[in-house]
């Protein structure tokens, strides 16, 4: 059964991208945050089933926001989204409690795959 | 009257089926600790402890009532599910039977069970919490396969083994290595150990929780090769599928002292020899035409004795044979041992331990085949990294067969560990003056190897607890030719060494060629026999002092049997002492092969094999007596040691 879930990444385009591919998966995006910080504070607003987020962000990176929101709530299921070549940044943000990861360029069933894994469903 | 109730003369009776029982408590624990949830095995082990309980209970032995008593009851706690089995708890559970077993033999021993403080081993079984989270029952290689268009591979692995470690199991070990994995520097599967006591599909279920992951396989390499060989099992015999693995010993079966066994072969031996004699009697009255009817009926009451005879020596010698599960038994227990002594994992796999052997047969290769396992844990298997490093799997494999080959039993002990090193040996060899580098350059990498069977020879550089004393080969060679058998060895390096015994059915009976030389006639066993050859003076040439001819394209020494047996030179012969024609008996022992030169053969006989006495041990050369038809005594050749003292004597 499809879940509540936040998008974090900087980029409106990819927030766009992934929305798509969540919503036509039947997901319900309920939060959308552009860097860190904001993420944190809407996570507690919102507390959703699955978090998406980006490394690299304005303000606040995505392995501080995600030890942050890990601190508030330990059951917080994360999915990095990570560029090539952040390999090491990816394997910090497995080490601050993300679940798993997912490698741009998003391809739709690799998100979904991940997606449905972290849930449990 | 309840204490004067006499028990002492079921004694034996509790003794043995006690030993029977540790035996298979034994066997039946180290199979647990693989398959921990195999509910049959831990019932089987429960009823063991049980009957122990109930037996030596009323035998009056009150130590070892409680120490069954503690023993089933921890077992009780692990059929219902409140210990889960580890590695600690079979240890536990093995050190209690350790006791048992010493107590069983104080009680052989003494007839009264051994005042001894038990108080630590109770208070252990007592006391035993299972550790559910840690050192918890097994471990087991998983492969994972990752999607074929997965990205960032490294960070996936690492993912997976994060996870795992989050679910509480131990990943003890990875191919390739965890430095490879994070570096990328593996293709699209990984294998890895982990420790858990979760059952493999809930594992597989963790490692599938994370994404992009195309396939999780448990390749817990026990669990599948135990399955082919019990479906392999299955075709060869009838017998009820499922069950039988467990050993429960409960055949239906009658108690004979071994030596009353003992006594009637030796009697159906005297009928042999009484039957052998009666045909010779025949062969005589062909002389007398007078006398031909009576000869005829006394030929007819003679082939059915023959017959009888047969049979019953067929039947005694069945009744005396055993599985040779009553000896393979105990290896599982000293193989985990031996494993975790030296830090090896060990994947130990018996097959045909039903094929069955004379008793006391099985009591002569008990220690052979122990110094051969030890020699294949020890020396044989490499160390986990080491085997890593090859890119063998990191459990070794040790396997234990037997079969049947006509009329021999042959065992294998087979290890996939580093094998022998010829370069070595060579060294070895020259080093101690064995050989000449000369001599040594001319050898087949057979006859190199088999210089491991040579008193002294060791190529282990250094000498562990168990094995590699310098001692070993040799005395298992030694050994196993003393009971007619015969040890072969092959092996290639960095793959793995298989040692082949092989063994006759029976020490008491066998066919033999009777040759006469001088006044006396000889027998020599036909399983050394390899043709009788008439070679003429002509054929025959000097080679090194030795007179030889070629037999099958080889060169074949030529010896003189009446001088080697005693102890002569071989060589004394000169040119004209040679005659026209040599009988030729060609033997064969440790794939040597050399002519016997005798003065004439004879013919082939069933001969009882009787012991020389121990006052004249030791007769090189000589393997025993026997009675002939006309009452005469024929020693009989035992050809491994005559060849040995040949090799020896020629230098």
């Amino acid at each position: 059964m499809p879940g509540r879930i936040m998008i974090v990444d900087d980029a409106a385009f990819m927030r766009m991208m992934l929305k798509d591919i969540l919503t036509k998966n039947g997901y319900e995006v309920v939060a959308e945050a552009s860097n860190g910080h904001e993420a944190v504070l809407k996570y507690e607003e919102t507390r959703p089933d699955l978090v998406t987020m980006d490394i690299t962000m304005p303000e606040m990176d995505g392995i501080t926001a995600v030890k942050e929101i890990r601190k508030k709530d330990p059951q917080a299921k994360i999915i990095m989204c990570s560029a090539m070549g952040q390999q090491a940044m990816v394997v910090d943000a497995i080490q601050a409690g993300a679940r798993d990861f997912i490698v741009k360029p998003f391809k739709p069933d690799r998100v979904i795959e991940a997606v449905k894994k972290v849930l449990g469903n | 009257m309840g204490d004067t109730f006499d028990v002492s003369h079921y004694l034996g009776v509790f003794i043995e089926e006690a030993k029977e029982h540790i035996e298979s408590l034994e066997e039946n624990l180290v199979k647990l600790e693989k398959e921990p949830y195999n509910q049959d095995l831990i019932q089987a082990i429960f009823r063991s402890f049980h009957t122990i309980k109930g037996s030596s209970g009323s035998m009056g032995f009150q130590q070892m009532t409680e120490l069954a008593h503690l023993l089933e009851n921890l077992l009780d706690r692990v059929r219902r599910g409140e210990v889960s089995v580890s590695s600690s708890l079979i240890d536990l559970l093995l050190q209690g039977v350790d006791f048992l077993k010493r107590m069983l033999e104080e009680i052989t021993k003494k007839g009264q069970e051994p005042d001894w403080n038990m108080e630590e081993i109770f208070s252990a079984l007592q006391d035993f919490r299972g550790e559910k989270e840690k050192d918890d029952s097994g471990e087991y290689w998983l492969t994972v396969k990752l999607a074929s268009d997965c990205s960032m591979k490294g960070v996936r692995a690492y993912l997976v083994i994060s996870r795992l470690q989050d679910s509480g199991i131990e990943v003890v070990n990875t191919v390739p290595s965890l430095s490879d994995l994070e570096g990328e520097n593996f293709g699209q599967s990984f294998d890895i150990l982990v420790r858990t006591a979760l059952p493999p599909e809930e594992v597989v279920k963790i490692v599938g929780s994370v994404a992009e992951i195309e396939r999780v396989e448990v390749k817990e390499g026990e669990k599948e090769k135990k399955n082919q060989i019990e479906e392999k099992e299955e075709k060869n015999t009838i017998s009820p599928p499922g069950e039988q693995k467990i050993t429960t010993n409960l055949k239906k079966t009658v108690r004979v002292d071994v030596e009353r066994l003992d006594s009637l072969l030796n009697l159906v031996g005297e009928l042999v020899i009484d039957r052998t004699r009666l045909e010779d009697i025949i062969q005589r009255l062909k002389d007398y035409q007078e006398l031909v009817q009576f000869r005829e009926i006394l030929s007819d009451t003679t082939t059915h004795i023959g017959r009888v005879t047969n049979d019953l020596q067929m039947e005694i010698m069945k009744a005396r044979m055993l599985p040779l599960a009553e000896v393979f038994n105990r290896f599982p227990r000293l193989i985990r041992d031996l494993a975790r002594q030296s830090g090896k994992e060990i994947d130990f796999i018996i097959e045909g331990e039903e094929t069955e052997l004379d008793r006391s047969l099985l009591e002569e290769i008990t220690d052979p085949l122990i110094h051969l396992l030890r020699n294949a844990v020890d020396h044989g298997i490499e160390s986990r990294e080491e085997r890593i490093n090859k890119g063998k799997p990191p459990q070794g494999k040790v396997i234990l067969r037997a079969y049947q080959e006509e009329n021999s039993v042959v065992i294998v002990v087979e290890d996939d560990g580093r094998g022998l090193d010829v370069e070595k040996i060579k060294d070895k060899v020259v080093g101690m003056g064995l050989v000449t580098p000369e001599e040594v350059s001319k050898m087949s990498e057979r006859e190199i190897v088999d210089f491991i069977f040579y008193p002294g020879f060791s190529t282990s550089d250094e000498v562990t607890e168990v094995s590699g004393r310098g001692v070993g080969m040799d005395v298992v060679k030694r050994n196993i030719e003393r009971v007619n058998g015969q040890v072969r060895v092959e092996s290639q390096l960095g793959v793995g060494t298989t040692f082949y015994l092989r063994l006759p059915l029976t020490l008491a009976i066998i066919r033999a060629l009777l040759v006469k030389v001088g006044e006396s006639i000889y027998s020599i066993p036909l399983s050394d026999v390899v043709e009788i050859e008439k070679v003429e003076k002509k054929d025959t040439y000097w080679v090194n002092r030795v007179l030889t001819t070629l037999f099958r394209g080889k060169t074949l020494p030529l010896l003189w049997l009446e001088a080697l047996l005693d102890s002569r030179k071989y060589n004394f012969i000169s040119e004209d002492e040679i005659p026209e024609v040599l009988y030729t008996v060609v033997v064969s022992a440790s794939s040597s092969l050399a002519g016997l030169v005798v003065d004439e053969v004879l013919g082939e006989q069933e001969i009882v094999i009787k012991s020389l006495g121990s006052y004249m041990r030791d007769v090189r050369g000589l393997g025993g007596a026997t009675i002939l038809g006309d009452g005469g005594i024929s020693l009989i050749i035992d050809v491994a040691s005559l060849l040995w003292k040949f090799s020896r004597a020629g230098g």
